[in-house]
């Protein structure tokens, strides 16, 4: 059930009716639980068992856990990672196309089955969950708040990847007055605005850079088209962001924010504080802290980046261009590293800080879309392709014609929430802010692109 | 989060409610009071398909229209000098979906349709079809960013009429090279359209082809087949063969156009596609043909 279908609006109204009913109270979590069951069953109801497996699986590693954690929090976490790594990275190795792939049946069907919606998001919650219960201690929390934490539907196939320290001591009983109807609505319009409007109506143009279209585009409509492609990747990945605090505000929950304005990051590092916050905190603190972060020296430190980033990089598929898409921006983040604190102390000086913060903004933004081909071709050699005829003019008959004063139309929402500062125009702003909404909400239907699911779906 | 009352929180909702209802109705009620809001082109195929009939029935009903596939698409309105003719060819699509498409329209039917006949593999497109049931105005709602880029960039709805400076330098121009992706194109479908598989589905089209040929002339409609000229090789395939067969065992000889280029030398993109010099050398050939068979066809002046 997609976030942006008709299906999905009946059915999250039909669940908020239910849940603030005062004799449902006592059910709430009941209700979640449920809905959320039927939230991911409607897409892939042969892998509902899977989930099952997955939940329960880490539930009774986390009893296990708490009781002695050096044997069973290791374990609980290979668990958590074979499955991923099994339902990921299986069609590496075997063709699924196959008549027979294994003698057992069992087996047969096993390699057979697809990948789960959302599996490299609840996997990480499972660990999360693993981790942070078993350093807490204490008692364990129940199987049904464990529930609600790792399959509560609006997090459950694209995030926010939560922290169950930040989400279990959430579930307690809900009441719609406590309901922040107007924060949960800018979200979810916000979200919607950003997907149907923004990374729809740009995935139009963007269509283009798919081989073998991109032979057809002139060299200035590959960057734009490559610059576009950045706005629309941060669009539809905010929308889908956007639009699940926006649904978590509804049923009382506060999920962490996924994006602060990434592009204008000044350095790689504070790219990552920025982009996918909730998987760059994951990393950080389940992956980099634990291979000793930068306390063991600058050469341990740059491994260590390395390590994380291409894990971070295969953790979105299971193909050799995300796993350099990962490496370079280890790369980014480890050959900025020494040059950091000098650039940052040159920032101090006032005279050149808006021209050197400009230079340093673009520069990340540069090199940030650029790795971006990755995502757009994963066949290495189309990738290649792309970016050689950014440099090298080629050949083409009937070129693709780029309507750019619609493109800009269509990035220019990312571009203002970008640059224009929070604080600017406040007063006005807020006296506007409830018709700006409505015209969101209008463009986001009138003026909604050709319907694509949303990219982050597919990790 | 928020501290408002409750009143401010109604108000927040009441005001935000009113400037969508607006936005809205504005946008229901433009393409029913103004005529013929202007577009840009689409960029991806299902789009194409759509703009080019919503642009069919938003203009007034050609003389002669030509239904096929992005091969036929290559005949653009403007190589045609005196024909009143548009080209609602889908590219990607099928020929046989276009004809479904007028045969179901309350109104709007040509006096004449061309039928391109080399792809009949792809069957019907229910969904486009259905979204033209009964057409009328299919366009539901003004889409203003589209409409306001498109009044910017002055598209004219419809392509005037070729200039002949510009039609006699298009035929003595050279044919530009083929791009190595799209070479590599061309030599991979013709071991595909050597494949059998093909056969019994392009006797299925061709068999929809023939009930739909008899129903559009049973509403008056005269219906013209043709071929797309294609390179040799593509032509040789038993894709081609088998659609001949069919086309020749289903359809008299009258029912086909016999297009005469000349002795002109023919260029295709990627083996099947027409370059420009091409697509305007065939279109001369089908309006010498048409204007022959179908007297009173000449195209009203454009304003």
């Amino acid at each position: 059930m997609s976030f942006i279908s008709w299906q999905f609006a009946v059915f999250a109204a039909a669940v908020f009716a239910v849940y603030y009913l005062p004799i449902a109270r006592r059910w709430q979590v009941h209700i979640l639980v449920v809905s959320s069951l039927v939230f991911y069953g409607s897409d892939q109801l042969d892998l509902l068992a899977l989930l099952a497996v997955a939940v329960v699986g880490t539930y009774a590693f986390l009893i296990l856990a708490l009781a002695d954690q050096r044997v069973w929090l290791p374990l609980g976490i290979v668990f958590n990672l074979a499955l991923l790594a099994f339902f990921k990275y299986k069609f590496l190795f075997i063709d699924a196309t196959a008549p027979t792939l294994s003698d057992i049946a069992a087996i047969d069907f096993l390699l057979r089955l697809p990948l789960p919606i959302g599996i490299s998001f609840f996997v990480f919650h499972n660990i999360s969950l693993l981790v942070d219960l078993t350093k807490r201690g204490g008692p364990a929390p129940t199987l049904r708040e464990v529930c609600l934490y790792i399959i509560f539907f609006p997090q459950l196939v694209s995030g926010p990847i939560t922290r169950a320290e930040n989400f279990i001591p959430q579930i307690k009983p809900k009441f719609i007055g406590n309901v922040d109807f107007i924060e949960s609505a800018k979200w979810i319009v916000s979200g919607y605005f950003f997907k149907l409007f923004v990374a729809n109506n740009l995935n139009e143009i963007t269509t283009n850079m798919d081989y073998p279209l991109f032979e057809k585009l002139s060299i200035t409509n590959r960057w734009i088209c490559l610059f576009l492609y950045s706005f629309q990747i941060y669009a539809d990945f905010f929308g889908y962001s956007a639009v699940a605090v926006g649904l978590g505000l509804l049923f009382g929950y506060r999920l962490p924010v996924n994006f602060n304005v990434p592009y204008v990051a000044s350095s790689f590092s504070d790219f990552w504080t920025r982009w996918h916050i909730s998987l760059s905190t994951w990393l950080r603190t389940y992956l980099y802290i634990p291979l000793g972060g930068n306390r063991l020296g600058t050469a341990r430190t740059y491994v260590n980046l390395m390590v994380v980033m291409g894990l971070g990089g295969l953790w979105h598929g299971a193909a050799i261009s995300y796993l350099v898409w990962g490496l370079l921006h280890g790369l980014f983040l480890v050959a900025e590293r020494p040059v950091l604190s000098v650039v940052d102390a040159a920032s101090k000086n006032p005279t050149i800080e808006p021209l050197l913060r400009a230079t340093r903004v673009g520069v990340v933004f540069f090199c940030v879309s650029m790795a971006w081909v990755l995502f757009k071709l994963p066949n290495f050699e189309h990738a290649v392709s792309y970016v050689s005829g950014m440099f090298i003019k080629p050949e083409i008959t009937d070129p693709y014609k780029l309507y750019r004063g619609l493109a800009l139309l269509y990035a220019l929402p990312v571009i203002i929430q970008h640059l224009v500062p929070p604080y600017w125009l406040e007063r006005p702003r807020t006296v506007l802010e409830p018709y700006l909404y409505g015209m969101m909400a209008a463009l986001m239907l009138i003026e909604a692109g050709p319907n694509t699911s949303f990219i982050y779906f597919q990790f | 989060m928020l501290q408002m009352t409750a009143e401010q929180r109604t108000s927040w909702f009441v005001k935000a409610g009113a400037v969508f209802v607006l936005i809205f109705a504005v946008c229901w009620a433009v393409p029913r009071i103004i005529d013929a809001i202007p577009d840009l082109p689409p960029q991806t195929t299902d789009l194409v398909q759509q703009s080019v009939f919503d642009g069919y029935f938003m203009r007034q009903t050609p003389a002669v229209a030509i239904v096929g596939s992005s091969l036929a698409m290559r005949l653009r309105e403007e190589y045609f000098s005196d024909i009143n003719i548009e080209n609602v060819a889908l590219p990607g699509g099928s020929p046989l979906t276009g004809l479904e498409i007028i045969e179901r329209a309350t109104k709007r039917k040509p006096r004449v349709i061309v039928v391109e006949t080399n792809i009949l593999s792809r069957g019907v497109d229910d969904a486009l079809v259905k979204r033209y049931e009964g057409a009328g105005r299919p366009i539901d709602h003004l889409r203003p960013l589209r409409a306001l880029a498109a009044y910017f960039l002055s598209k004219p709805l419809r392509p005037s009429k070729m200039e002949e400076s510009a039609r006699a330098a298009l035929l003595r121009s050279k044919p530009a090279p083929v791009a190595p992706a799209l070479q590599k194109i061309a030599l991979e479908t013709v071991p595909e359209f050597n494949k059998p598989t093909y056969d019994s589905v392009i006797r299925r089209d061709a068999a929809t082809l023939k009930v739909l040929v008899d129903k559009l002339r049973a509403h008056g409609v005269e219906v013209h087949l043709f071929e797309m000229p294609v390179s040799p090789q593509h032509g040789a395939t038993r894709y081609y063969e088998t659609m001949r067969s069919e086309i020749n065992r289903l359809f008299s000889r009258d029912d086909v156009l016999r297009l005469d280029y000349g002795p002109a030398n023919l260029h295709w993109n990627d083996g099947s596609h027409l370059d420009e010099r091409s697509a305007l050398i065939v279109s001369g050939a089908l309006e010498r043909v048409l204007t022959t068979i179908v007297p009173g066809v000449t195209k009203p002046n454009r304003s």
